[in-house]
């Protein structure tokens, strides 16, 4: 619900038309946003509509049109005014705790021991303190009731260091009217992150697309909110394509690139010959590649029927085609990484056991 | 009278002067009213709204001159084009405030029918000052040359729009927030 209340301090005004203006991608679902009233000295007028938000995103409301008639409209004050606000509209939620839930397919992550030392998962034991062991495992409780210095012992981190590659291209989008594959993409990204994390693993997140959003490797609830609000937030665009990755890799995620040590995962909706690339050159290189293709084909069949764009057998022969399209494309992806679809119903299906 | 009804009235005119009017000129100027006045409607265009009615001014007056004299017959026929023009070119604009099916509350209905009201008034009062003005006219112009008649009603008819369109309300929107 939006409400946008002016007042007025001046004169009557006898003619008063405001308008506000909507954001892209926002759709007005009860209510105007456009008002036509008599405002008198003193009085005020709320301008209330109600509307709907299908896709993931950073929405900003901001200016508003107010003009100002005599009530032939034979003279206008026309006056462009700001009210900012902003609504960060996310995936839906499918559990607030952290939990490998329908990533499982990935059964890889989390039994490989992490390369970096820190790792405090889980405690394990009190033992002698001996040279070299640092400060902060000091337990000074312990230490000081049995007069002798005592450090925790832990278990090593287990995980991999992940790195999600997003790719936001225009381009690489589909879009049929109003509908777009963004939503599944950024639900797709999201259930992926939750799913490594949720099973112990650092996870970093590169997104492509008009501005290049990088975050380092890191783990827990924390670092999963300001992961997807780096996705919900960025922007498409046309600028950061799939060539780009191993150049990021490489000045941002040194430690990544140096080692080898983690796993990147490429998530798409339409797998394509830049990414097909992208993936090849970098699997030679040396990392372990997953593609995850976010399969939107069904939502965008509902999409163009509801335009009447296609029906019946054009339809069908259109999911054929695009069906054999992200085959041919999945065949040629697995040569080089394990490959994944996910659909909003069943989560992640790899591609091999699909096709037994 | 709604949105529907206003455009409806000026279709029925338009079929009345192709009826009482039937010359070459008269059917395409009253061709080029509906046309305009349909486009208008569908896409809510104010400009072809008003146009539609400049369209229909001379085959209303000629039918009307077949009742009365000449000089009423366009006086009656530009003002009640106007009138109905502009109640219709307002109505389009209300209906976009009032267009959703579930209006969210009632407060946007109110004010909207609050200047609907002051707005079907005030045409009411224009009627009767141009009424006024014609009536002073028509005996002025057995009294005086008629020149200085048309001078002297023009003059009105300005002063009248002028008081229309320089209310207070304008002059104080600097104040508003």
């Amino acid at each position: 619900m939006v409400e946008l209340t002016i007042t007025n301090d001046g004169d009557d005004i006898e003619r008063l038309v405001l308008e506000d203006v909507l954001p892209p991608g926002v759709v007005v679902k009860r209510g105007s946003t456009l008002m036509v009233c008599v405002l008198k000295r003193g009085k005020r007028a709320t301008l209330r509509y109600e509307v709907s938000l299908n896709e993931p995103g950073d929405v900003h409301f901001g200016p508003y049109v107010l003009r100002v008639q005599s009530l032939f409209r034979l003279t206008e004050k026309r006056f462009d005014l700001v009210a900012p606000a902003a609504i960060k509209i996310y995936p839906r939620f499918f559990s607030r705790k952290i939990l490998a839930s329908r990533a499982k397919a990935l059964s890889f992550a989390g039994s490989a021991p992490s390369r970096y030392k820190g790792g405090r998962l889980e405690f394990m034991n009190i033992r002698g303190h001996v040279y070299g062991d640092p400060v902060r495992d000091i337990n000074w409780k312990a230490s000081a009731r049995l007069g002798k210095r005592l450090v925790n012992e832990w278990h090593a981190e287990r995980g991999l260091d992940c790195i999600m590659i997003v790719d936001l291209l225009r381009a690489d989008i589909p879009r049929v009217g109003a509908w777009s594959g963004r939503p599944a993409l950024i639900s797709s990204s999201y259930e992926l992150a939750h799913g490594l994390i949720g099973s112990g693993n650092r996870l970093g997140l590169l997104v492509l697309g008009q501005t290049p959003i990088k975050l380092q490797p890191g783990f827990g609830s924390r670092h999963l909110r300001v992961l997807l609000d780096r996705i919900v937030t960025a922007q498409e665009g046309t600028v950061w394509n799939a060539s780009n990755v191993e150049e990021f890799l490489r000045s941002f995620f040194r430690r990544q690139y140096r080692f080898r040590g983690g796993a990147l995962f490429f998530v798409t909706t339409t797998p394509n010959a830049d990414l097909l690339n992208a993936v090849r050159t970098l699997a030679a290189k040396g990392f372990s590649c997953h593609t995850i293709i976010a399969n939107t084909l069904e939502d965008e069949a509902e999409a163009l029927t509801e335009l009447r764009g296609a029906e019946g057998t054009t339809l069908a022969v259109g999911k054929r085609v695009a069906r054999a399209e992200t085959e041919w494309f999945e065949k040629r992806f697995e040569q080089y990484s394990k490959v994944f679809e996910w659909t909003r119903n069943s989560g992640f299906v790899e591609y091999g056991r699909r096709l037994q | 009278m709604t949105r529907k009804g206003t455009a409806a009235l000026l279709y029925f005119i338009a079929a009345l002067c192709v009826v009482l009017y039937p010359t070459t000129i008269g059917f395409a100027l009253t061709i080029g009213c509906v046309t305009l006045l349909t486009l208008g409607y569908r896409f809510r265009v104010d400009f072809a709204l008003v146009l539609s009615g400049w369209f229909l001014y001379f085959p209303l007056a000629a039918v009307l001159s077949i009742f009365f004299g000449q000089f009423w017959s366009f006086l009656a026929s530009g003002t009640v084009l106007v009138m109905i023009t502009e109640r219709l070119s307002f109505q389009n604009q209300l209906s976009f405030a009032l267009e959703s099916s579930v209006v969210i509350d009632t407060e946007v209905k109110r004010l909207a029918e609050e200047i609907s009201g002051m707005h079907a008034r005030r045409l009411i009062q224009l009627v009767i000052l141009v009424t006024i003005i014609g009536v002073l006219s028509a005996l002025g112009a057995l009294l005086f040359s008629t020149v200085s008649v048309l001078i002297l009603a023009s003059v009105l008819i300005l002063i009248i729009f002028g008081i229309y369109a320089t209310r207070p309300s304008i002059r104080g929107t600097e104040n508003s927030s």
